[in-house]
């Protein structure tokens, strides 16, 4: 079968999401909406201090509180009693010790919410308070909170001479805080109890079947007994790569025979998941008097927090993309992650390259002024391209448009003078402390999994005809986590099918694992799976024949399931060295600032990007990720941290915990380039992660720029600026 | 982004004095594979032979600090 004219609705159209309008009308349904009759309530008591020994649980009078249906402890977890992304290292109920505040203790079920709550709270527990270990730098030499002790993983990349020397060295020390996912969704779900003795549960998560295998194990059943469903996911962004209360909900569930709901608080959510990793990075650039770079090397310290989650792949990440996209012939390049008794930390938008592009950027922007050059001359000069060689030894395979990504932006026109200054409609100012500045930054990152995963998703394409025309469904276990994957999902089988109508079914774990919503991989790695089995569709339509496709189909639809596996990669070996990553997604940023000099208060006028998405499935999806992106990389480089004092959160509220709102986001001037990766479905890139990778320093350095300030802590707060 | 299962995951529960306990722990941790599995179990986790070789070990320090018991479970596949 030939596709001779693709129908409305195929690729590289910007298809309107089916979600859009109903989330702006308050009509979607996310999970904290999951209703079933006779259901119950779940609660989860959680640790108040950051570290301490558990002596007992009394739960008895808790129990006896009217209406609560059952309390339980570790004592209850049939199955495994750890979980983890990486190393299965987490409780799910604590049980002689906790190692973080917020880490549950004790689940409740109860008729009503608030009764659940109360018997959480009626629950005692004598604790015997510790001294937490909150200073990563000291967590090397503390007292191990883990068996194998409190360094988790240390990477070292050791790349070209060791010993290169160079005309000018610059130097620096940078810091990154604690950043929230911020989704608008708290975690939430329900779990029913299923008549063969498993559970049925609907979730918001990221990645169903390994959320699935935790829960299974830790339940002791099979894992086909553990059967999930998503749930409306109100964002993501790496947040729900973990489990929070899954398996909570399901213990409770199948304890009482009841189904079960679980839904956070705002408040409780900050306590519900793990957070970005705060970084201290120690950085020396070395250079050519002519700007060439000769070497860099770094140390990079992560705060892992409490649990492993996803740590060992940020540290690996951090050191990867350490040095930007540079051509740096020699580096040497140390990571490191450790446990302390301070909220876990994972997945988060950027993972480790958020971090290290902050400070490698202030360095290039501190080299440039060393040397008397301009900022974007000596990127440009030293710009990571095609063929180039990253510090890991790997060659760069497809386009790497460092340079044109670096020009587009700078060749935009620069905006005039804002009509809203520092301080908005405050009032604080008529202008006459406020300076402008410009500020550039690059960076890059890998699209999926890395270091020898073996990833892939799984779709299930069916090809029937109902009603007299042809109907295609679409059967994956990807979480649409608000990217717009389902349209994504659509448009590719609307292109290769030649179908107008093509409907895609809940993801659930009754298909083949799709990976995670996460890495910038879904379109990449599950596009690519429904391009395959519309391909083995098609494949079959030419062997019935040729002709008019209802009649082709008839009464015996085509149901194909396929794997899109991405090519292999490699660990890296004792020097760092290794063809560790699939593929790279690039993107550039131009900030201009207003800030207002006495009050520390800052306007971010415009930020002009440019990024090569490779293929834009969807031209309208790109750009709300890649304005959503620089949202969230705004808010590093102003507002967004988590504030913790000796392993306490201090700011667990979105009173407290600020995030940008629209009348924070400047105008977004947008270069989306489509240099095609020839090893990727359609030559198609991750798009949702380089927004956030380099327009926070891109801010910073316009503050730099405006200021004179030299800002090496993000967030920059107004007493930075000010110098206070 | 979660890693490849371990080749061989050994979880132990020691029964006897203090000492026993704690001189497997002594040994356990610093070989990295180790990690808390549950009240009173650890798990190493790791490559086939680093695991054997650790939990020969870990054993022999437990029984020569007086462990009356010591039960091993060994799985195949489990996250690290």
């Amino acid at each position: 079968m030939t596709v001779e004219a693709p129908p409305k609705g195929g690729i590289g159209e910007s298809v309107r999401r089916p979600d859009g309008i109903p989330k702006v009308k308050g009509d979607f349904a996310y999970s904290s909406d999951l209703w079933a009759d006779g259901m119950l309530w779940g609660a989860t008591l959680r640790s108040p201090h950051p570290r301490a020994r558990i002596r007992e649980i009394d739960i008895s009078k808790a129990l006896a509180i009217r209406g609560v249906h059952a309390i339980l402890t570790h004592e209850n977890v049939p199955g495994r009693k750890v979980y983890g992304l990486e190393i299965a290292d987490q409780p799910v109920l604590a049980w002689d010790q906790v190692r973080y505040q917020g880490e549950p203790i004790a689940i409740v079920a109860a008729d009503h919410p608030e009764t659940a709550r109360h018997a959480a709270a009626t629950i005692e527990v004598d604790f015997e308070p510790l001294t937490p270990v909150t200073d990563p730098e000291t967590a090397f030499d503390a007292e191990p909170l883990h068996p194998s002790g409190n360094l988790l993983r240390h990477v070292h990349i050791e790349h070209g001479d060791r010993h290169a020397t160079a005309d000018v060295v610059v130097t620096g020390e940078y810091e990154v805080g604690m950043q929230d996912q911020a989704f608008l969704g708290p975690e939430s779900g329900l779990a029913v109890p299923a008549e063969d003795g498993g559970v049925d549960l609907f979730i918001s998560t990221q990645w169903l079947h390994v959320d699935r295998d935790q829960v299974a194990a830790s339940l002791d059943l099979p894992p086909e007994k553990v059967r999930i469903t998503l749930g409306g996911v109100g964002g993501a962004f790496g947040g729900r790569e973990d489990l929070s209360m899954q398996v909570h909900a399901c213990l409770l569930a199948l304890h009482t025979g009841k189904p079960v709901k679980m839904m956070y608080g705002r408040e409780e959510s900050f306590f519900g998941h793990i957070h970005r990793h705060p970084a201290r990075m120690r950085y020396e650039h070395g250079a050519t008097r002519d700007g060439d770079l000769v070497y860099v090397k770094c140390r990079i310290l992560l705060d892992g927090g409490a649990y492993a989650s996803s740590s060992t792949a940020v540290c690996s990440n951090a050191a990867s993309f350490a040095c930007g996209p540079y051509d740096v012939p020699n580096a040497l390049i140390d990571s490191y992650v450790v446990y302390t008794d301070n909220p876990p930390c994972g997945a988060m938008r950027g993972f480790g390259a958020v971090q290290t592009c902050f400070a490698h950027e202030a360095q290039m922007d501190k080299l440039a002024a060393a040397l008397e050059l301009d900022p974007v001359e000596l990127r440009r000069r030293n710009a990571l391209a095609e063929g180039g060689v990253i510090p890991t030894g790997a060659t760069i395979r497809s386009p790497a448009p460092v340079d044109e990504l670096l020009a587009s932006v700078a060749a935009r026109p620069l905006p005039g003078p804002s009509p809203i200054l520092p301080g908005g409609h405050s009032n604080t100012t008529h202008g006459e402390s406020v300076r402008r500045g410009i500020g550039y930054a690059v960076g890059y990152k890998n699209v999926g999994y890395s270091e020898g995963f073996d990833d892939y998703s799984t779709a299930r394409v069916k090809l029937s005809v109902v009603g007299g025309e042809p109907l295609v469904e679409v059967h994956t276990a990807a979480c649409e986590v608000g990217q717009g994957l389902v349209t994504v999902q659509e448009q590719i089988a609307r292109h290769e099918l030649g179908v107008e109508r093509v409907v895609v079914l809940p993801a659930d774990t009754q298909v083949g694992s799709a990976g995670s919503s996460s890495a910038s991989r879904q379109t990449y790695m599950t596009g690519g799976a429904v391009r395959l089995a519309c391909e083995a569709i098609k494949e079959e339509l030419a062997r019935r024949g040729s002709g008019d496709l209802v009649e082709l189909v008839g009464d015996d639809p085509i149901d194909v399931t396929r794997e899109h596996h991405h090519r292999q990669t490699f660990p890296l070996d004792e020097k760092g060295q290794g063809d560790a990553h699939v593929t790279f997604a690039f993107a550039a940023h131009r900030a201009v600032v207003d800030v207002d000099t006495e009050l520390g208060l800052v306007r971010v006028v415009e930020i002009a990007t440019a990024q090569d998405v490779g293929k834009a499935i969807n031209p309208l999806a790109v750009e709300g990720q890649i304005e959503g992106g620089i949202a969230q990389g705004l808010g590093l480089a102003l507002m967004e941290e988590i504030q913790v004092v000796d392993g306490e959160v201090r700011n667990a509220s979105f009173t407290d915990y600020l995030i940008p709102t629209v009348l924070d986001m400047p105008p977004v001037e947008l270069d989306v380039m489509e240099l095609a990766d020839p090893g990727a479905p359609y030559g198609l890139r991750g798009v949702g992660e380089p927004p956030t990778i380099s327009s926070t320093p891109a801010i910073v350095a316009a503050l730099r720029a405006a200021t004179g300030a030299e800002l090496k802590r993000v967030p920059v707060r107004p007493d930075h600026i000010v110098g206070v | 982004m979660p890693v490849p299962p371990a080749e061989l995951t050994a979880e132990y529960r020691i029964a006897g004095p203090d000492e026993a306990v704690a001189a497997a722990l002594d040994v356990a941790g610093p070989t990295g594979l180790a990690r808390e599995a549950g009240p009173g179990v650890t798990a190493l986790s790791g490559d086939r032979a680093a695991v054997l070789g650790a939990l020969d070990e870990v054993v022999a320090a437990a029984l020569d600090a007086g462990a009356h018991e010591i039960d091993v479970r060994l799985v195949r596949g489990l996250t690290p």
